[in-house]
């Protein structure tokens, strides 16, 4: 072996080494989709009051990003519709965060100081949507957040807000369910993230206090094509129930991974967030599955419902929509009830409106850490394509 | 155990179809070709797309992505790395990874950044034992154990795999007994670049296709070219055979007999296994397990 080779050798491998260092970040350099989620012009305030909102359109999400754009919309156009507020039009500015932390940190610059919004609604994933919480505290705006449930992201600050449950009554939920039904040995699969490890650590306590066993919690990571690895440890301990939470796109490869592993059959899955774990996956790999998700709409929310459908020709596609809706809803009646579009006068108005807000996703109560104390769940079956209430 | 080995089996295939090409091309035009995984992910994607867009069943458009592919390789031998090849090594291997990058940003901006599953129907797996594998992978298994065979018979016996073997031992000397180096090189990295297209459709059919395949293939393929010995094919597929048994053994195993009770290793340290092997080949013949010194004079 020459020098030369030598050389190209080293130089190969101090490549690879920078590569694999830097290859989870590759897919960030995705979305940076600007789309008006109504017919307003963006740059003219002058008539127009703008929110920001940073929700996943691209990435392993985008159906429920998308999802929740259209509860964005639909919010806009009702509010609009009866008047607007404080006699002006409202608007809200999506903007893409691709999933990835980074790329929702970008986006929120931007609305920050190009569009100057006092609220932002946002994330999706917790992974996410606690680094940008924590960016829109430092800046001293307004933070509602829509589809995160870790635990962790009471933590943010006096100016966040969660119009969702948190993992804590999702997962204490979901071990009371599986106790009930006679569960008692459970394998758990969650995303290696905030939002999973929220969920495998809240569910363990809650399912052990119950007098459950977890035989075996597997933090998978996200983005990988091939699960079959982590899908194969799940069977050590032989458990009587296989609980996962997984993002759409992820879902559909652990799923259909699963169903060729013949995991599926051998024991009964359920899912944390079943409309999140079946929105993209194959049908089949998911047939007959059960899962909790949180309710579609509350008892106020049939008329939310007819116009979903009435304008985008479809059921609900995700459970999502609704609390991105009602996130508006509020953020726009507490605009009104401040007469106000500065930030600190808007939290202040949200803590009054929140202490008894019926929202399209049922009653909304702020506690003392502005998260939603309580929040309706459902037990779902995946049958036939679609989600059924489960008896 | 048969996990390990059907697991093992499956990733061999996968990554020997790419590192042959890379062993090959590597010999003959003298540089590492970090772009040479990206034939992976673009034969992949043109079979996606030539199966939704043009409407193709899954064979014809895989046999016109891996045609594609091939001139594709053929084209970027021809007008860049060539060029780059007389600049050195160390500059040649930076402006394939250059290469590299743009490749997969071309591929996120035509088919944005979310996965894709090429149309393959949904099955349960066969069970061996305790083992289970899947219809596709018994697939990727007999299509490699077809086409290595005939890429070496093509090799060792016929005359342009000859003069392959001449140039990639001595080009000066190749050269003189009237042998056409520029063709023989651009005949490798039309082969090679179509073997990685196979790879990578094989890949994706298993799993599903992704921005960062390539990135994802680097390592382990990088890893088997240099342990198998450079410009050694047999000695690749030999190494891609060895690092994926390590690393489905690595994770296969259960160490619980050392520390107690059940331990595995995380399956997030499976990459780390290619590394490490990696580094003990670097370390202790760095001509790599089947490469010969001096060969390469």
């Amino acid at each position: 072996m020459n020098l030369r080779t030598r050389l190209s050798t080293l130089a190969a491998v101090t490549t690879l080494a920078l590569l694999s260092a830097c290859s989870g970040q590759s897919a960030t350099v995705g979305g940076s989709a600007k789309e008006p989620a109504s017919g307003g012009n963006a740059a003219a305030s002058g008539d127009t009051i703008n929110l920001g909102a940073v929700i996943p359109l691209t990435g392993a999400s985008a159906t429920i990003g998308e999802d929740q754009r259209r509860g964005i919309e639909l919010a806009v156009e009702k509010i609009n519709a009866n008047g607007g507020v404080l006699g002006k039009k409202i608007n809200v500015i999506v903007e893409d965060s691709g999933g990835t932390a980074a790329s929702a940190l970008d986006a929120a610059r931007k609305l920050t100081s190009a569009n100057k919004v006092p609220v932002v609604i946002g994330e999706y994933s917790s992974g996410v949507t606690i680094p940008l919480g924590q960016f829109l505290q430092q800046q001293g705006l307004v933070h509602m957040n829509v589809g995160s449930s870790s635990p962790d992201v009471a933590k943010i600050g006096s100016l966040s807000f969660s119009t969702i449950g948190l993992d804590t009554i999702a997962s204490k939920f979901t071990a009371e369910y599986l106790h009930r039904n006679g569960y008692r040995k459970a394998a758990l699969i969650a995303p290696n993230n905030a939002y999973g490890s929220g969920v495998a650590d809240t569910f363990k306590a809650a399912f052990e206090g119950l007098g459950g066993q977890v035989t075996n919690t597997v933090l998978y990571t996200e983005g990988q094509t091939d699960y079959r690895a982590e899908l194969q440890r799940l069977r050590g301990g032989s458990p009587d129930v296989i609980v996962y939470s997984a993002y759409g796109q992820e879902s559909k490869v652990l799923t259909s991974q699963a169903f060729e592993l013949g995991l599926s059959k051998a024991v009964p899955w359920f899912a944390i967030y079943l409309s999140m774990c079946t929105a993209d996956a194959d049908p089949r790999a998911v047939e007959g599955q059960l899962g909790m998700d949180v309710n579609y709409i509350g008892p106020d929310g049939k008329s939310y419902e007819d116009a979903y459908k009435a304008k985008y020709n479809q059921a609900f596609a995700t459970t999502f929509s609704g609390y991105a809706y009602d996130a508006v809803m509020m953020a726009a009646a507490a605009i009104e009830k401040a007469q106000s579009t500065e930030p600190q006068q808007i939290a202040a108005a949200l803590k009054e409106i929140g202490k008894n807000y019926s929202g399209v996703t049922g009653q909304i109560a702020f506690d003392a850490q502005n998260q939603r104390s309580d929040q309706p769940y459902a037990v779902l079956k995946y049958t036939g394509g679609k989600l059924e209430p489960a008896n | 155990m048969t996990q390990v080995l059907i697991d093992s089996a499956v990733r061999a295939a996968e990554l020997s179809l790419i590192a042959v090409g890379l062993s090959l091309t590597w010999g003959i035009v003298r540089f590492a070709n970090v772009a040479h995984v990206q034939y992976a992910p673009i034969a992949g994607y043109l079979t996606y797309f030539a199966t939704i867009s043009l409407g193709l069943g899954l064979l014809p458009a895989a046999i016109l992505a891996i045609a594609a592919t091939g001139l594709l390789g053929l084209g970027l031998q021809r007008w860049f790395f060539q060029r780059l090849a007389s600049s050195g090594a160390a500059s040649a291997l930076i402006g394939t990874l250059a290469v590299s990058i743009v490749i997969t940003a071309v591929i996120q901006t035509v088919a944005g950044p979310r996965p894709r599953a090429l149309a393959v129907p949904l099955t349960a797996g066969f069970t061996i034992g305790d083992a289970v594998i899947t219809r596709t992978q018994i697939l990727i298994i007999a299509i490699t154990a077809v086409t290595l065979p005939l890429f070496f018979g093509f090799l060792w016996f016929s005359r342009p795999g000859r003069a392959i073997r001449g140039v990639a031992v001595n080009p000066q000397l190749a050269e003189a007994s009237g042998i056409n180096t520029r063709r023989i090189r651009n005949l490798v990295t039309f082969i090679a670049a179509m073997l990685a297209g196979l790879g990578g459709i094989l890949l994706g059919l298993d799993t599903s296709l992704d921005l960062n395949m390539g990135a994802m293939l680097l390592l382990p393929v990088i890893a088997a070219t240099i342990t198998g010995g450079i410009g050694n094919p047999a000695g690749a597929v030999i190494a891609a055979t060895l690092i994926a048994l390590a690393e489905n053994a690595a994770l296969g195993i259960n160490f619980g007999a050392l520390v107690g009770g059940d331990a595995y290793l995380p399956v997030n340290y499976r990459p780390a296994v290619g590394f490490l092997v990696l580094i003990l080949v670097l370390l202790l013949r760095p001509e790599g397990i089947f490469g010969r010194s001096g060969r390469r004079a």
